[in-house]
């Protein structure tokens, strides 16, 4: 596909955006890190809101100054390689593509094995993507899955991954979500603390916290076992006025996360891997910019 | 199955101007306790006590336990001294447990900090608790802590007293947990059990706060569930009202009737 079709397919006004793709992508140059913080940025696949192949979109994705993207796993393995060689983008990690619908705490033991093999294959496409993390959901408390059972299934689950990360050098970080488990940051350090494996970590996402915590403390909670972040906002003041999930309608840097403490409480454990979008707004190439701008502006706060 | 458990009241929504103007209005409705704050004067709710027969049986100390966690020694010290004067006050009235909140977590004080600060001052009323027979009881509030019922039980054992148990909100948990998990994790830590509403449609659309804008009984509790959990944790003790919804045009008096009704029929699930 040329990037004609693809701009065409992205449902902007050709000329614009054709025009607008190249100088996109030498302001987005001039644009890249910021100087003291070695950390590199990611967008999560799933939040690339453009149309078109995985080449066209890690296209994009480059064009608008990232390093890299964050893979959902159980995708074409070859395509997404030639695509990343082709274009030059790192694929720092993995996230699971079966962990919400085949949880590690599902009742039926044979739903548990499916999640555990999904993220086995997770953990083995991370290896040949070169990626250091695959981000797990762990499971999920419901009305049918108390929290006690949540804790002891997925741990029971996830340690019969361990080996293979540990064989495979990628680690499984589990990612804060709304999930309504391990809801305190001293009981999420306590849960990776009992794999006694460095290959199990935490995906640290920001605005998943704000609903009831603050990101920085849990960044300092966590410490060294966060494996990556997720750039996530969250606005207290919509969850408020409008409703719980409204809270995440919100730009980066014009919610309720405190950026400057963040990056601070980042800097004081050490942080040195990759900070990952999820946020909307990358379904258009300015909007790709836009997000890529504003971590950066994060990223020098 | 109706269950004969006590009704309670917490005393800052009940009608009425003087204390006794208060058990009055609980004993009309159907109440067979009230749930003071500490601090009021205790002569004068005991007269009003052995005047009607209402009982109390919990006094809340939360204005002063939540400041456990401050940054402050000396604020931490008035505040196990209040912990303190609330478990005398319990004695005074007859009440078996003081309700406390674990301070809170915030942007000043940090969920580890809170956790520490907060064990080291209940722990300094503890042996006094002991002492009066009357119970430490955490209500799990909307502080930010104690947000997993596992660590919830793993706080409280970490006392090693029978004079520390729980006070279970049940409509404080719905917002990001289930009722009847929480009081089969928690078991016989359970000494209080509040009983309110919420509604998780409502907190969708319009924030957390306006879940609670709910009837009881049209809300997200599971109720039959909820009772059978209390019923399998052997639980025979009260249940107290803090009411969070209040609907226009409803006198004070009419409202209290109402509720109490409406406790009767979750009892009788």
């Amino acid at each position: 596909m040329t990037r004609r079709q693809f701009l065409h397919r992205g449902g902007c006004g050709l000329a614009a955006a054709t025009l607008g793709f190249a100088s996109l992508s030498a302001r987005a140059q001039a644009a890249t890190k910021p100087a003291g913080r070695p950390l590199k940025k990611g967008i999560m696949w799933a939040t690339i809101g453009l149309k078109g192949s995985v080449l066209e979109k890690m296209k994009a994705v480059k064009a608008a100054g990232f390093d890299g993207v964050e893979m959902m796993s159980h995708m074409n393995v070859e395509e997404v390689l030639r695509a990343r060689d082709e274009v030059g983008l790192e694929i720092p990690s993995v996230c699971g593509a079966h962990h919400w619908s085949k949880p590690l705490t599902d009742p039926d033991p044979k739903v548990r094995a499916e999640g555990l093999a999904a993220l086995e294959q997770c953990l083995r496409e991370a290896k040949r993507y070169g990626a250091t993390s695959v981000l797990l959901v762990p499971g999920t408390v419901k009305k049918e899955v108390t929290y006690a059972e949540a804790y002891a299934r997925s741990q029971t689950e996830i340690r019969k991954a361990v080996p293979l990360a540990e064989e495979l050098g990628v680690q499984i970080a589990l990612e804060n979500v709304w999930n309504h488990f391990l809801l305190s940051p001293l009981e999420a350090a306590r849960y990776v603390d009992e794999f006694q494996s460095a290959a199990v970590a935490w995906h640290f996402d920001c605005g998943n916290i704000l609903n009831y915590g603050w990101p920085e403390q849990w960044i300092r909670i966590l410490g060294k076992r966060i494996a990556k972040v997720h750039i996530k906002e969250f606005s207290r003041k919509k969850r408020d006025s409008e409703g719980l999930w409204k809270g995440f309608q919100v730009s980066l840097r014009e919610g309720d996360n405190d950026w400057p403490a963040i990056m601070k409480a980042l800097d004081e454990i050490g942080y040195r891997d990759w900070v990952i979008t999820e946020q909307g707004g990358g379904d258009t190439p300015e909007g790709l910019q836009d997000l890529a701008q504003r971590v950066d502006q994060i990223l020098a706060s | 199955m109706k269950r004969n458990w006590k009704k309670g009241f917490w005393y800052g929504s009940v009608p009425g101007r003087e204390p006794l103007d208060k058990f009055k209005a609980l004993k009309d409705a159907g109440f067979h306790g009230i749930e003071p704050p500490m601090d009021l004067d205790v002569e004068t709710l005991l007269r009003a006590r052995d005047a009607t027969g209402v009982l109390i049986h919990s006094v809340v100390c939360a204005s002063k336990s939540r400041h456990l966690a401050s940054a402050s020694a000396a604020d931490r010290l008035a505040a196990v001294e209040g912990v303190k004067q609330a478990l005398r006050e319990a004695k005074q009235y007859g009440a078996h447990s003081v309700l406390a909140v674990a301070g809170g977590v915030n942007e000043a004080t940090t969920y580890a900090e809170n956790y520490a600060r907060t064990q080291e001052g209940f722990r300094q009323a503890v042996p006094l608790a002991e002492e009066l027979g009357v119970k430490i009881a955490f209500e799990n509030v909307w502080n930010n802590f104690l947000l997993s019922p596992l660590e919830a039980a793993r706080y409280v054992d970490e006392f090693n007293s029978p004079a520390v148990g729980w006070q279970f909100d049940v409509g404080n948990v719905v917002a990001f947990g289930w009722p009847e998990h929480w009081i089969r994790i928690l078991g016989p830590r359970i000494v209080h059990v509040h009983i309110k509403e919420f509604s998780r449609k409502k907190m969708a659309a319009g924030g957390p706060y306006a879940g609670f804008n709910v009837e009881f009984l049209e809300g997200d509790n599971d109720w039959p569930a909820v009772m059978k959990a209390l019923d399998d944790i052997g639980y025979s003790g009260w249940v107290t009202v803090e009411p969070a919804y209040e609907p226009k045009g409803v006198s004070p008096e009419a409202r209290l009737r109402v509720i109490s009704e409406k406790l009767d029929q979750i009892l009788a699930l």
